[in-house]
């Protein structure tokens, strides 16, 4: 069995590179938002069309989705900034 | 900062839904066949008559279409059908290529159509889940590479920067299950519609496992676990539970399940420590399995009334449970003591059907009914129906693994049954446990058929929803944001990793290659596994033709190759197999389950004559039997011209065979095959048989086992004698306990002969 002399080394490599990735990319702080993904995907297949058929008649309700659209983003932004300070 | 992008101007865009249309309708079809072919084939185990006596309707060429229709043709359809539904409304981009998505639909079915005709003609490459000839292998790898190309062209167009946790699962599905298909399918052909595997015996044994089980993992878990991170939230309006956890889940499981293969091989010939390595992997496949079920249930918390109320609901919830039951039974049969008893019975057969019913077909079903109300803008015609599909459903699958449980255990432990007394076995004859569970094929297939039935409920349901449907429907159009390439400067870590699903698949193909590199390439570099032997010799000729037939008609699905090193497998079978005597086994043919008695060493354990009277009528030798009649094989010629053909591909695949046993195989093969016609002529069978199929039949039955046969016979009596003596210890009353000590410790004392 001289084939384990090789598998033990590449074993131990390859585990270590997971373990030192997931350490890293924790470090890193990419497991800070695990909230909003899990909110954002209900939200987006609402159909626009009556929207957008009433927005290219008046401009108004466009601005108004884009405004929920903003509000979302700052909030998302309040959400990741306060987290880090 | 950014300030300014979120300004952006809006794209409208719309989806394509017409591809997830067509392919939930295919889903609906393809269903209806796989479990129809499945209710079939369980009557035909009831009673072989149900056969009809067609030879393209008996269970060796039913199960594989059984078993690919669901897997590759119901469940492909369902997966295809969620995966681009979430996947658009995900990434708020339409499907990259209308093209592409019609060559990825029509090829599939056009591959499943191929796949029915030849796998009913008899076509196979002898492999589980994997036996489909190589030019249809070639079209599933084009027809995969489109649905991948076709993916993350849609992926690279997203108008959503965060990649949700159901897309990581698809992409996980795309690029393993290309990698397990290609390894498992690499072949050398020797005619249109036939080829050899690649590798051979015990190699073959673990790369096919590798692929057979990540099949399971890969097919039927990962994508459909995606889609219950989309459809769940989406059906209940509700967040995941956590969506931490459902990340934690998806690392750990694509990084575990990759090992477990090995586990579909315990006390066979593989080398032991590569057999632990993949008990303990399942074990460990516990916990992200149930991380996941709990994620999906209890996201659910707190509505359950809706659960009782809507068949979506209903079906998804049910699908999470079984899925959770399933994974708990997995790794329970992967630790050795309980496989022992598990293995090759029908218990395994329960395990998978409640996951393939349970949690496949539950989920699909959930699906459908969440989406196809949805796509052809109506309501679903019948609640009420959905709740009898329910109910008809979980009825017939009930019955089907509680059948399954009964038949495995008590098969099983007859097996496995040894007098203490006099140290022989007490159900000497195989007959006597397949009549035993008998009974239980038939609630068996009851259940099945209550499963078909509400299948085909749903079939009603799902077309009268369509039907009533408005006709003339324009596409909604949508609008979203682009996402700038640049705005990501701020963002970190996974944020950014989510952001570049081409790094993302690196990776997940780097999780994936570990695994199998280390399980899989040490088999190619080195033939320390493989216990040379010198007495180990290739088929002859005949035996090879013999051997195709023996592949075409199925026989793996009810006979192993394989013998454990266990008692009661020693005493009914002989000496347990080793990894030396496959070696040019191209491709190996241990099988998984024993629905008759293994065939490793049943080489001149009969004359000839009796496997002629067998494969005509197996009633007539052995009563009770549920063995078809292959009367077929007494009247089609063997086709012996192509054997030089035959030949030599397997020389070119390594084994031994001379330039002159190339020459002169057609003579060889007509020499050997006029030597058994005579010793039946014996018995009064007419000479014109000698160019019939059964001959090389009865020659390769004949081979099975003989290479190391009287070494091995000789040495397997004294350890029988040793046995026995040691047994007679155990009928002083006082020691009866220590009697089974020999028997416990014998199978240890043999794996380490073996290896």
């Amino acid at each position: 069995m001289n084939i384990l002399l090789v598998l033990i080394p590449i074993s131990v490599l390859i585990a270590g590179f997971f373990v030192a990735l997931f350490i890293l990319s924790s470090r890193d702080g990419q497991y800070d938002d695990l909230e909003t993904p899990a909110f954002r995907m209900l939200s987006d297949d609402k159909p626009f069309e009556k929207t957008i058929e009433k927005a290219t008649a008046k401009p108004i309700q466009q601005s108004i989705f884009q405004a929920i659209s903003q509000e979302n983003e700052t909030q998302y932004k309040k959400v990741d900034s306060g987290e880090k300070s | 900062m950014s300030d300014t992008t979120t300004q952006t101007q809006l794209e409208s865009f719309s989806y394509d839904d017409k591809t997830v249309k067509l392919f939930s309708i295919a889903t609906l079809l393809w269903g209806a066949v796989a479990m129809l072919v499945g209710v079939i084939a369980a009557f035909e185990l009831a009673n072989w008559k149900v056969n009809l006596g067609l030879e393209w309707m008996t269970f060796g060429r039913l199960r594989p279409l059984h078993t690919n229709a669901a897997i590759f043709a119901f469940a492909g359809n369902a997966i295809f059908a969620g995966t681009y539904y979430s996947l658009q409304r995900l990434c708020k981009a339409r499907l990259f290529s209308k093209a592409l998505s019609r060559f990825h639909f029509w090829g599939w079915q056009a591959i499943i159509v191929a796949a029915a005709v030849t796998l009913l003609a008899g076509f196979s490459t002898g492999k589980e889940y994997a036996e489909l000839e190589w030019p249809i292998d070639i079209a599933i790898t084009l027809v995969w590479v489109a649905f991948a190309v076709n993916f993350f062209g849609t992926l690279f167009r997203r108008r959503e920067k965060h990649i949700y946790v159901a897309i990581w699962f698809y992409i996980a599905t795309i690029v393993t299950v290309a990698l397990l298909h290609i390894v498992n399918s690499l072949s050398i052909p020797v005619s249109l519609m036939k080829s050899y595997s690649l590798y051979a015996g015990a190699q073959d044994a673990l790369i096919q496992w590798w692929y057979g089980h990540n099949a399971v993992a890969f097919f039927l878990t990962t994508p459909f676990l995606g889609l219950m991170y989309y459809f769940i939230p989406k059906a209940i309006n509700r967040p995941i539970y956590s969506y931490r956890l459902s990340i934690v889940h998806f690392w750990s499981l694509v990084f575990i399940y990759i090992w477990a293969g090995p586990h579909h091989l315990l006390y066979t010939a593989l080398p032991e420590w590569l057999q632990t390595l993949g008990m303990v992997f399942s074990i460990s496949l516990w916990a992200p399995s149930w991380g996941g079920m709990i994620n999906g249930l209890l996201t659910l918390r707190g509505a359950w009334d809706r659960v009782r109320r809507e068949p979506v609901l209903k079906f998804l919830a049910t699908a999470v449970t079984f899925y959770g039951m399933a994974t708990f039974e997995g790794p329970l049969l992967s630790i050795k003591s309980v496989n022992q008893l598990a293995h090759y019975t029908d218990w395994i057969v329960g395990h998978v059907h409640s996951g393939t019913i349970g949690w496949n077909y539950f989920m699909t079903a959930g699906i459908l009914f969440y989406m196809v109300p949805k796509l052809w803008n109506t309501t679903l015609y019948s609640v009420k129906l959905g709740n009898i599909q329910f109910w008809t459903g979980t009825v017939g699958l009930l019955l089907y693994i509680v059948s399954m449980w009964v038949s495995g255990v008590t098969q099983g432990s007859m097996w496995q049954a040894i007098d203490p007394a006099t140290g022989t076995l007490v159900y000497p004859d195989f007959v006597e446990t397949v009549v035993r569970i008998i009974p239980m094929y038939w609630v068996r297939a009851i259940g099945g058929t209550l499963v078909l039935i509400s299948f085909l409920i749903m079939i009603y349901n799902l077309g009268k929803t369509i039907k009533n449907a408005p006709k003339d429907q324009p596409e909604q159009v949508f609008q979203a944001k682009s996402i700038e390439p640049s705005e990501g400067g701020h963002e970190k870590g996974h944020r950014k990793l989510e952001g570049l699903p081409a790094v993302f698949t690196v990776l997940t193909v780097l999780a994936i290659i570990v695994g199998t590199t280390i399980e899989i390439l040490p088999s190619f570099m080195a033939n320390t596994f493989v216990q040379k032997n010198e007495s180990v010799k290739p088929y002859t000729p005949l035996e090879l033709a013999g051997r195709d037939i023996y592949i075409r008609e199925g026989c793996y699905n009810c006979h192993s190759q394989m013998i454990r090193p266990l008692v009661a497998e020693r005493l009914r079978y002989g000496a347990p197999s080793q990894a030396a005597e496959s070696v040019y086994d191209h491709p190996f043919q241990w099988g998984s389950r024993r629905i008759g008695p293994d065939l490793a060493r049943v080489g001149s354990k009969y004359p000839n004559m009796w496997h002629y009277r067998h494969m005509l009528d197996p009633r007539a030798v052995v009563p009770g039997s549920i063995m078809p009649s292959y009367p077929w094989l007494f009247q089609k010629k063997s086709q012996l011209e192509i054997l030089p053909k035959k030949l030599q591909v397997m020389q070119a695949l390594g084994v031994p065979y001379s330039q002159e046993d190339i020459d002169t195989a057609v003579a060889n093969a007509k020499e050997q095959a006029e030597m058994i016609a005579e010793t039946l002529a014996e018995s009064g069978v007419p000479a014109s048989i000698k160019d019939k199929q059964i001959i090389p039949l009865i020659a390769y039955l004949q081979r099975l086992g003989m290479d190391l046969g009287t070494d091995l016979k000789y040495e397997e009596e004294d350890k029988l004698a040793e046995m026995a003596a040691g047994d007679d210890s155990a009928t002083d009353p006082d020691s009866e306990a220590s009697g089974e000590l020999p028997a416990e410790d014998a199978p240890a004392e043999d794996t380490e002969v073996t290896q």
